[in-house]
């Protein structure tokens, strides 16, 4: 299988728990809908095209691998409320924000859909961001590849399911201070209603794992390396397979 | 809101309540956990369930009203209800009772029904916390208390405009949330609560033989929990939460012994392996008409910290570790006005839960807040031996250094005292690099007369002293140096110079 890997950098991003509301907590990697967002905002796809099942982005793969530890802090905004067209009110949140982040952002699919998506990234339609629409990112670099069958050996990365009900073996390094995995269900994609409404399909438990915590899950199928990962794995978030197993309605 | 009415219109909802599957959600789960102990595991009726979690959430407040009697025409009294402190603050259903003219003045004809009404969609939706396909219901804040309207965020958030979807299961759930937390409030400028998540066999067993006994000791309006210090921070009131169970860990009044053990065994404290791992949620956030949340901390290595805790009480020794390593953490604030400061201890609370580093919040709470006090009192006792092994074990400082710091700075604080250089000891603390540390120790030799180890002048690669940084070690050095000072002051003064403390700091 032929992967397009996107070396980004992010001096600001932040990625909302979907719950959170007036304290915004971040996920420490992109989720798999940001990820087919940024895709969508290189080739340029409208909300609607973006979220449709059929193509232009149908089969499209994604992961993400955190390429160093970043900086982490807390942020007041002010949201303004907005009512019968005029802002009536303005109320605090907090939104937790990383900076410094590094990622090698993953994706897979038919060579045609990824050669224009590269295409894309060089020359992209709409700002390319992770997070919010002004936390914008530098292309390092970028490349297109042939995966191999990896280890599955995982850390600073995104993996299908709950860590928990997963076979793990955690690999301890000497030394080191990590963050425990966080463990929250997402949605794969969106459905848009006539309003314009986006409701989210094919919730599924996934787990982040800090960059310096690193295990050994036997049980994990389709784990694939490339050249340019330097001996590390990866395994796709939205595999059909994955979605077939874990939501049938993102299936359908 | 929702009333009765509306859903007696819907058909009859059930649920079904067991601890097999668990959501995920802390929220959820806490009211899962709360809602089995109360009705047991089955399949309920939504109104029912609703009903059972109402009954406990309503109070009366003590106030008498009055109604009127259609069938006698007078006016009767009844007792006046609302939800219970702080679940008001989330709740905002109020009693509803059509009303009458009478006398000139409208007075309802029977006493206000405060009753929690749930409504759910014809169709089958994905509930947004479990996923499961089921009749959904807008969630409000008395059902998940962390969402905000719709209105508020659905101009930049296009998934907010729908609001949250919730499954009965989960909406009963999470009204049920609220029986489960502890919670502590600091009166109008703080209200903290706390819920523990692991598997929901771990929760129920948690909350029938730890917090229920233990939120039993105090029920009042400041909390359900009892707490060594508190104050309008998360993290400062965390570690007081933290101090307070493990407390209860080797030895308690309180617990039965099957709570002690299990409390024990989920901290880590038994050879044995501890079971699921237990995270504390720690959200903080200021209480006015509605709830302003402010920080959302969740703490996952209760274990490590209660390591630290044991090895804390087991330097202290004396006949109440518990009560010395409290005053240790107590300390740290000051008092302005008619309140206390608490940010410094806050910030050594912080490092402390973070494993990270609390010696520059002691540096800065002993130099710009204890010594310009009027009648200045040093660390109380044991705070020395708590940093000492915090520095040895989590910042890995070395032993031997160590000790040459503890006895250089009770050198350099006692010599100081004695030629009234305190201006030296803030010379010290505000060294920006290693060339004014250096200096400054240089001036020490001069000035006090005092012989600086030389284990402090060994610097290695990197700046460091003995491995160590060496702001770490000027640190430590203040700190120790200044409390000495503060505990000359107090102290009976030395009738001779400092020789024999000199002859501690050349060791």
């Amino acid at each position: 299988m032929n992967v397009l890997w996107v070396k980004v950098a992010a001096p600001v991003a932040s990625f909302r728990r979907p719950l959170d509301h007036n304290y915004q907590r971040t996920l420490l990697l992109p989720p798999p809908t940001t990820l087919l967002g940024l895709a969508g905002a290189a080739l340029g796809l409208s909300e609607g095209e973006l979220w449709h099942k059929g193509p232009p982005l149908q089969g499209l793969l994604v992961a993400a691998l955190a390429l160093q530890k970043p900086g982490g802090a807390r942020d007041m905004w002010t949201v303004m409320k907005i009512k019968n067209n005029k802002i009536t009110e303005r109320s605090p949140y907090f939104r937790e924000l990383l900076f410094f982040a590094r990622y090698m952002l993953l994706y897979g699919g038919p060579t045609d859909l990824l050669e224009a998506l590269q295409a894309a990234f060089t020359d992209p339609v709409y700002p390319l961001s992770l997070g919010r629409e002004d936390e914008l990112i530098i292309l390092e670099d970028m490349g297109l590849e042939r995966a191999v069958a990896g280890e599955a050996r995982f850390f600073g990365t995104v993996i299908p399911g709950d860590l928990r009900q997963l076979d793990f073996r955690w690999l301890p390094r000497p030394g080191i201070i990590f963050e425990p995995p966080v463990v929250e269900v997402l949605p794969l994609g969106f459905e848009l209603d006539q309003r314009g409404m986006r409701h989210p399909v094919g919730a599924t438990p996934f787990t982040f794992l800090p960059f310096d915590l690193e295990v050994e899950v036997p049980g994990q199928k389709e784990v694939f390396t490339l050249e340019a990962l330097e001996g590390r794995s990866f395994t796709w978030m939205n595999s059909p397979s994955l979605a077939n197993r874990m939501s049938p309605s993102w299936s359908t | 809101m929702a009333g009765r009415n509306i859903s007696r219109k819907q058909p009859e909802i059930q649920v079904q309540l067991d601890q097999e599957h668990p959501t995920g959600n802390f929220w959820v789960d806490n009211g899962l956990v709360a809602l089995c102990d109360l009705v047991g595991e089955g399949t309920y009726p939504v109104d029912k369930i609703l009903e059972e979690v109402q009954q406990r959430l309503l109070q009366k407040t003590g106030n008498v009203g009055e109604y009127l009697d259609e069938n006698t025409g007078e006016l009767r009294e009844y007792e006046k209800v609302n939800w219970v402190y702080p679940t008001n603050l989330f709740i905002k259903v109020s009693g509803n009772a059509p009303k009458k003219k009478f006398s000139g003045k409208e007075y309802p004809i029977h006493p206000p029904c405060f009753e929690l009404g749930l409504r759910f969609s014809k169709n089958q939706k994905y509930c947004d916390v479990c996923g499961d396909l089921a009749p959904v219901t807008d969630a409000k804040m008395w059902m998940f208390p962390f969402i905000v309207d719709p209105g508020k965020f659905g101009n930049f958030y296009s998934r907010g405009k729908r609001g949250i979807n919730l499954c009965p299961r989960c909406a009963v759930a999470g009204a049920a949330g609220y029986l489960n937390w502890l919670w502590v409030a600091q009166g109008r400028d703080a209200l903290h609560f706390f819920l523990f998540h692991s598997d929901l066999d771990e929760i129920t067993r948690l909350r029938r033989e730890v917090l229920h006994p233990l939120s039993l000791l105090r029920e009042s309006r400041g909390g359900n929990i009892g707490l060594p210090f508190s104050g309008p921070y998360l993290h400062e009131t965390t570690l007081g939460l933290l101090l307070e169970l493990f407390s209860h860990v080797r030895r308690s009044e309180h617990l039965s012994e099957e709570g002690r053990k299990l409390l024990a065994s989920l901290l880590g404290a038994e050879d044995s392996l501890p079971p699921a791992p237990l995270t504390l949620y720690a959200i903080t956030g200021k209480p006015g008409q509605a709830f302003n949340m402010q920080v959302f901390r969740e703490f996952s290595h209760l274990h490590a910290l209660y390591r630290l805790y044991e090895a804390w009480i087991k330097a202290l020794g004396g006949d109440n570790p518990q009560r010395t390593l409290t005053n240790v953490f107590r300390q740290f604030q000051t008092r302005e006005g008619n309140q206390y400061n608490t940010l410094w201890r806050e910030k050594i609370a912080w490092a402390v839960l973070e494993f990270s580093d609390p010696l520059p919040y002691v540096e800065a709470f002993l130099f710009d807040a204890r010594a310009k006090e009027k009648n200045p009192f040093p660390l109380s006792w044991g705070t020395e031996p708590v940093l000492d092994h915090y520095a040895k074990e989590v910042l890995n400082v070395d032993e031997n250094l160590l000790r040459v710091l503890g006895g250089f700075g009770h050198s350099l604080g006692t010599a100081a005292h004695e030629k009234n250089e305190m201006g030296l000891l803030y010379g010290l603390r505000n060294a920006k690099n290693l060339e004014e540390f250096l200096r400054v120790l240089n001036d020490i030799q001069f000035r006090l007369e005092l012989t600086v180890p030389e284990k402090l002048l060994e610097i290695g690669q990197g700046e460091r002293v003995a491995g160590s940084p060496w702001v770490r070690v000027k640190t430590m050095l203040s700190i120790y140096a200044m409390n000495n000072y503060l505990r000359a002051e107090k102290g009976p003064k030395p009738e001779q110079g400092g020789s024999a403390n000199e002859q501690s700091a050349g060791e």
